[in-house]
């Protein structure tokens, strides 16, 4: 850094795009995956978005009223030169540093390194995902319902009569909150675990918009938007900064095998259901957390915010007797947890994420249904492929040997584990459990600043 | 738990920098830099995988001029993990520390600064480090994190704070 300015300091919240500093809460999605066909065309309709001309991107700038929708974009590299970008802006030369090889090689061929394999192999994927090269651009849109979502599509252009001109359609990805007990949009997924719990704490985040202090450190906003300050050269132009990567997934969630599992646990092991649940997750299904409660999920006194919901770190519980190592969320978040080396917290991620497909019941068991995925990073090697390859697929950074999350874990019957501690010496192991969860998609892309979308793309 | 080695060794030596009309310019600037409040350990704490670090000067000679001066840098120590897989924990705390020591080291200045060269300086780092014929570890299921305290709180010593009889 110099003249002592810090990164947040430059962090201009009405040039990030919206969904990097904050959760809309909205309760429908409707996510396009498009193709350049014309890069003159293509970068009119960008250029028009940036500016506001048809529909306008959503930054993180304050808002008086919620509005009715948002919209955010991200390319791929391969999209980025499609693009056919000025000599200035030329995407070789932007990102030419080891933190952006990932974004560079791409979703596919960095698919296999993360456990996208088997059936989760990237050659399985949706037709719309699944060719190297095609995937130019990630564009989102967000709508309190499903009307103003048909109403923005149409206004964007992008139905099935309509496509707007340089552009081709590949696909696009409905999502939508499930509906609680009360019959209101939930945060609530199809595994029937609340989610979204626990986001980081960002400095230089406006508390409004993020997280509320829960306790946990603040993380240094460059593990986020591309600022001062990060272990990575930043890209160049210096245009390029107060953006952001994401890894764009979509996991398809096999709820009919999980309760299957959790009845054979039942039945064979004599292992409560609940417990079972709670146990892989490191939550109750209503979100309250082991660590603080782990003989009951009935904690009212926790269920009144976010922040009770996150108001812990594991130090009590070194031998993981309340909430296993190997449970999903102290592996992906170890917080405190002493058996993880190094600075856990430097590998956070945002994420954002809605449920797809219908509710499961026993009408609808065998319909696909997952979670539409954004996992928002500023190194998506150092961050989101580092937590799925060395927290989620493997075991050694906590002395659980081959175990991978039981629950987003590349698991398969033949050696599956998930050892469940049930006292500082003894434990229970759980074997030859299934994947639960299978990629069907993804696309690793580049959220640009609104000054950078103009620079790059107004003609 | 497994009884899994968690730690391992490193054992860094790496050539300093022989200046042609002063050929102890750069040990004693290095000398003189690793004795200062700059090496204070407030990176490696924040690292939290080093156990232990011991800086030594190695290969002792004598110039034309009569000046005493070392031909080698050396960086002993014990860390968790894999230095490749958590080198950004490294370049994101102690990359400064580094940069100022590469400046003096062989080979080293294209590095600088580390930051953006971490590929190379992994490389480096790989290169430099001498094998280690056999070591013993009191505890090897154990890590930083899980031996002391949040957050690690290590302290940097000087040759002379050593108990004495």
């Amino acid at each position: 850094m110099t003249n002592n300015v810090t990164s947040e300091q430059l962090i201009k919240l009405d040039d990030i795009q919206g969904l990097i500093v904050r959760g809309y809460n909205m309760n429908v999605v409707r996510y396009f995956v498009l193709r350049v066909t014309e890069s003159t065309e293509a970068k009119k309709f960008i250029s028009d978005l940036a500016n506001g001309r048809t529909l306008k991107i959503t930054t993180a700038g304050t808002w008086t009223d919620k509005p009715s929708y948002c919209l955010n974009i991200g390319f791929t590299f391969e999209g980025l030169k499609a693009l056919k970008l000025s000599s200035k802006c030329d995407p070789d030369q932007a990102f030419n540093h080891r933190n952006y090889t990932a974004f560079k090689e791409g979703a596919i061929f960095r698919s296999e390194a993360i456990g996208d394999i088997k059936e989760s192999a990237a050659s399985e994927w949706v037709d719309s995902l699944k060719v190297a090269d095609k995937v130019h651009i990630l564009l989102f849109l967000f709508a309190e319902n499903e009307q103003t979502l048909i109403e923005k599509s149409e206004q964007l252009q992008l139905t099935d009569k309509l496509t707007p001109r340089g552009i081709e359609i590949l696909g696009h990805f409905n999502g939508a909150k499930l509906l609680g007990k009360d019959g209101k949009p939930s945060d609530t997924i199809h595994f029937g675990y609340r989610d979204g719990i626990a986001q980081p704490r960002v400095k230089g985040f406006p508390t409004k918009y993020g997280i509320e202090d829960n306790d946990q450190p603040e993380i240094p906003a460059y593990q986020f938007i591309l600022l001062p300050g990060g272990s990575y050269k930043l890209p160049n132009p210096a245009v390029l900064l107060n953006g952001s990567f994401a890894a764009f997934r979509v996991l398809e969630q096999n709820v009919a095998g999980f309760e299957m599992f959790l009845q054979l646990q039942q039945e064979v092991n004599g292992i409560d259901p609940e417990i079972l649940t709670a146990k892989m997750c490191g939550r109750w299904r209503n979100g309250v957390p082991l660590d603080i409660s782990p003989q009951s999920p009935y904690a009212p006194e926790l269920l009144v915010s976010d922040a009770k919901l996150n108001s812990f770190d594991y130090s009590l519980d070194p031998e993981g007797v309340k909430c296993p190592w190997g449970s999903h969320i102290r592996r992906t978040n170890p917080r405190h947890s002493a058996e993880v080396p190094g600075t856990p917290n430097g590998r956070r991620l945002i994420r954002r994420g809605i449920p797809y497909g219908t509710a499961y019941n026993h009408q609808t068991a065998n319909e696909a249904r997952g979670l539409l995925g954004l996992f928002i990073c500023a190194s998506l090697e150092g961050q989101f492929e580092f937590v799925m390859k060395e927290w989620v697929n493997k075991g050694e950074f906590t002395s659980l040997g081959n175990e991978k999350d039981p629950l987003l874990g590349d698991n398969y019957p033949k050696n599956s584990t998930f050892t469940i501690p049930t006292s500082e010496t003894e434990s229970v192991k759980i074997n030859g459990f299934e994947r639960f969860i299978t990629t069907k998609g993804g696309a690793y892309c580049f959220f640009p600043s609104i000054t950078a979308l103009k620079y790059m793309f107004d003609l | 738990m497994s009884n899994t080695i968690r730690q391992q060794p490193l054992s860094f030596v790496a050539p300093i920098v022989i200046d042609d009309q002063d050929p102890a310019l750069h040990y004693e600037t290095l000398r003189a830099l690793i004795s200062s409040d700059k090496v204070n350990g407030n990176g490696l704490n924040a690292v939290a995988t080093v156990h232990f670090a011991n800086f030594i000067f190695l290969e002792k000679t004598t110039a034309a001029n009569g000046k005493e001066y070392y031909k080698k840098l050396a960086l002993f120590t014990f860390y968790d993990g894999d230095f490749e897989t958590y080198v950004k924990d490294f370049v994101e705390n102690v990359g400064a520390l580094f940069d100022s020591l590469l400046v003096h080291l062989e080979n080293g200045k294209s590095l600088i600064p580390v930051r953006e060269n971490e590929d190379d300086f992994v490389k480096y780092i790989k290169n430099y480090d001498q094998p280690v014929a056999r070591w013993y570890s009191a505890y090897p299921d154990k890590i930083v994190n899980k031996i002391t305290s949040h957050p690690v709180q290590g302290v940097m010593y000087y040759d002379t704070d050593r108990p004495t009889k």
